[in-house]
């Protein structure tokens, strides 16, 4: 299983759960189960860094955010991104902050997936547990 | 995925059923399916989402559901609801992220014996021509702000306009590929930037453009009205408003959520977010929904272009000669004002249709002139290995369902299981063996687009034909599809 998440059987669209020790880990799992159904990550190389801030109106909308940001990247500069580190998740007032790396679409090297269309709020809820916080989100494929 | 909700229901007759109004409901539901149909129906939270929707204030009759009815996002996929201009309510739930999501047919005067051997090429051209996937763009087509804001006013007129396709394309579209009203000053530049490079691409997951054999002519002087020759081949083009319409839908689904509140509507389902119509949201809504709209008209209308552009590289010859024309277009995902029969008299509705066609009667000023007699044409794309439908709207969709019908087969298998179900298989090979050549931007697309990952197209098709709201005119079968 890749680390952080795991994808879940559903019709019409892919969805994740996603767990994560911390609320930056998790949004940053989040990010690897996106992008790794957007193309085969291990083809993509770190080497062009973006920084990340986005605001949200509660925990959920913060994280559709994040991951809307990455694709909203991904679709207007052609950067496909394989790791992420997020630095901080603002709990009370919801904001986030983070860099993804990458590079710019390679269609000779980069083994690519399929095209996300967004990211839902469909039955979204992000929940902290015992040991991890944790999270199902439903990708509009 | 959470349990499904055992819904009532009542059967009309072999093809319809009714969900009684009950609790908030503010009309029934009436759901199109046999009770084959209705067993796969019943696995998902569809028929909760047909009673949530008839919840909404305003709504019109009922909160009707095709039989290709499928979980969708708030509202289900398959749905057409219609609200009043007053007392209703607009929602980007009820359109869906894709808008304009829709489907255009062209038709040829290349037989299939003249294509024979060809059509390794033809497949290469077409690929070559139309960007598909992921970042993919054409070098020769950019497009700057102003440029996006042109495209979101004049739908696919601007595209003639800048040379793609001719005048005569336009008169079969549906609302001649430009909605009035449309407003590219409420859409945002977010979704600017995202449309700006993908103009004339198609996307991809089940967005595809299909070569198709005419194989089956059910309805004669209707396929000669809608130029459908036996044996001739066709051209679907599958696509809708690609990263500019999802973001519109994003944007407004925040919007959207603010507005329910401030309104006081109660929302069953956050994702039934709405305004009133004429709230300042509901109108702002439409003016860039209806731009988003037109942006995919135009997208359609560009890779026609390149359709015609690729079939004469492959067959060297004119245009003329080629014949390829535009059937018509039709949008699958997309909410507008229409004035309908309700208990006798004409009213002025905010119609809904996600993942549901328009099916016009013979004889509506709507139906282009040259289809008056047969009625509007319906298209209805199926899988890339097994056939697509060409219908015609009836008075009884029109009295029954809004002018509407079904839109697709539906998938039957998530994309997982679709993955696993072709591990290992040469699905290109496979293809060709069966006389279908088909090209993606990866095996991955291909793999989860198997035939078998969907619901059998006919089984939707007949319920549509047998219940009377539209009708079979002819069966087409792929030769040679590219997939995004």
């Amino acid at each position: 299983m890749p680390a952080g998440y795991e994808f879940f059987e559903h019709t019409a669209d892919a969805g994740a759960v996603v767990r994560g020790a911390t609320l930056p880990r998790l949004f940053e799992h989040a990010a690897c189960a996106l992008f790794d159904l957007v193309c085969d990550r291990r083809t993509v190389r770190p080497r062009r860094a973006v920084r990340i801030a986005v605001e949200g109106s509660s925990l959920e909308d913060l994280l559709v955010r994040w991951l809307s940001e990455l694709l909203y990247r991904l679709e207007t500069e052609g950067i496909l991104f394989s790791s992420f580190k997020v630095e901080r998740v603002d709990r009370l007032r919801f904001r986030a902050r983070g860099t993804a790396r990458g590079e710019p679409i390679d269609r000779a090297r980069h083994q690519l997936r399929r095209e996300i269309k967004a990211v839902t709020y469909h039955q979204i809820r992000l929940v902290r547990g015992r040991s991890a916080w944790r999270v199902r989100i439903v990708f509009d494929v | 995925m959470a349990k499904p909700v055992a819904i009532e229901t009542e059967r009309l007759d072999e093809c319809r059923v009714r969900i009684p109004a009950r609790g908030a409901m503010n009309v029934p539901g009436l759901v199109f399916a046999d009770e084959r149909l209705m067993q796969g129906i019943r696995e998902d939270q569809a028929l909760q989402q047909v009673a949530n929707v008839a919840c909404l204030p305003g709504i019109v009759r009922a909160s009707v559901a095709m039989p290709d009815i499928h979980w969708g996002y708030g509202f289900p996929i398959g749905g057409v609801a219609a609200f009043d201009l007053d007392e209703g309510v607009i929602s980007p739930g009820g359109v869906g992220y894709d808008i304009n999501c829709g489907v255009r047919l062209l038709r040829s005067g290349v037989t299939t014996t003249e294509a024979e051997g060809r059509l390794r090429d033809l497949v290469e051209a077409l690929f070559r021509n139309i960007p598909t996937g992921v970042g993919s763009h054409r070098k020769d087509l950019k497009l700057d702000a102003r440029g996006v804001d042109r495209v979101l006013a004049g739908g696919a007129p601007w595209a003639v306009k800048n040379g793609f396709g001719d005048d005569a394309d336009l008169a079969h579209i549906e609302e001649g590929g430009c909605l009035e009203g449309a407003q590219p000053g409420q859409v945002s530049d977010r979704a600017r930037e995202r449309g700006r490079p993908q103009l004339g691409t198609l996307g991809s997951g089940n967005h595809f453009v299909e070569v198709q054999r005419v194989e089956t002519i059910y309805d004669e002087p209707a396929a000669r009205a809608l130029g459908l020759e036996q044996d001739a081949l066709a051209i679907s083009i599958h696509t809708g408003s690609r990263g500019l319409g999802y973001q519109v839908c994003d944007d407004f689904l925040q919007v959207m959520l603010r507005a329910s509140r401030d309104y006081g509507i109660h929302l069953p389902d956050p994702q039934l977010c709405c305004a009133p119509v004429k709230s300042e949201e509901g109108k702002r809504y439409i003016g860039a929904m209806y731009a988003a709209a037109n942006f995919a008209f135009a997208n359609r209308q560009v890779i026609t272009h390149w359709v015609r552009q690729s079939f004469e590289e492959v067959f060297q010859k004119g245009p003329r000669a080629l014949g390829i024309e535009v059937v018509y277009d039709v949008c699958h995902n997309i909410a507008k004002v229409e004035t309908h029969l309700v208990d006798g008299k004409e009213r002025r509705l905010c119609l809904h249709r996600k993942g549901a066609t328009r099916a016009f009667p013979p004889g509506h000023p709507q139906t282009p002139e040259a289809y008056r007699e047969i009625g509007q044409p319906v298209l209805i794309p199926g899988d890339m290995g097994r056939y697509s439908y060409v219908l015609v709207g009836t008075q009884k969709a029109y009295e029954e369902t809004f002018g509407s019908t079904c839109h697709g087969a539906g998938r039957r298998m998530s994309r997982s299981a679709a993955k696993k179900a072709a591990r290992g298989r040469p699905i290109v090979r496979e293809m060709e063996d069966r006389g279908i050549f088909v090209r993606s931007d990866g095996y991955a697309t291909l793999a989860e687009e198997i035939p078998e990952a969907y619901k059998d197209v006919a089984e939707v098709v007949d319920v549509v034909d047998r219940a009377g709201i539209s009708r079979r005119v002819a069966r087409l079968v792929p030769v040679a599809v590219i997939k995004g």
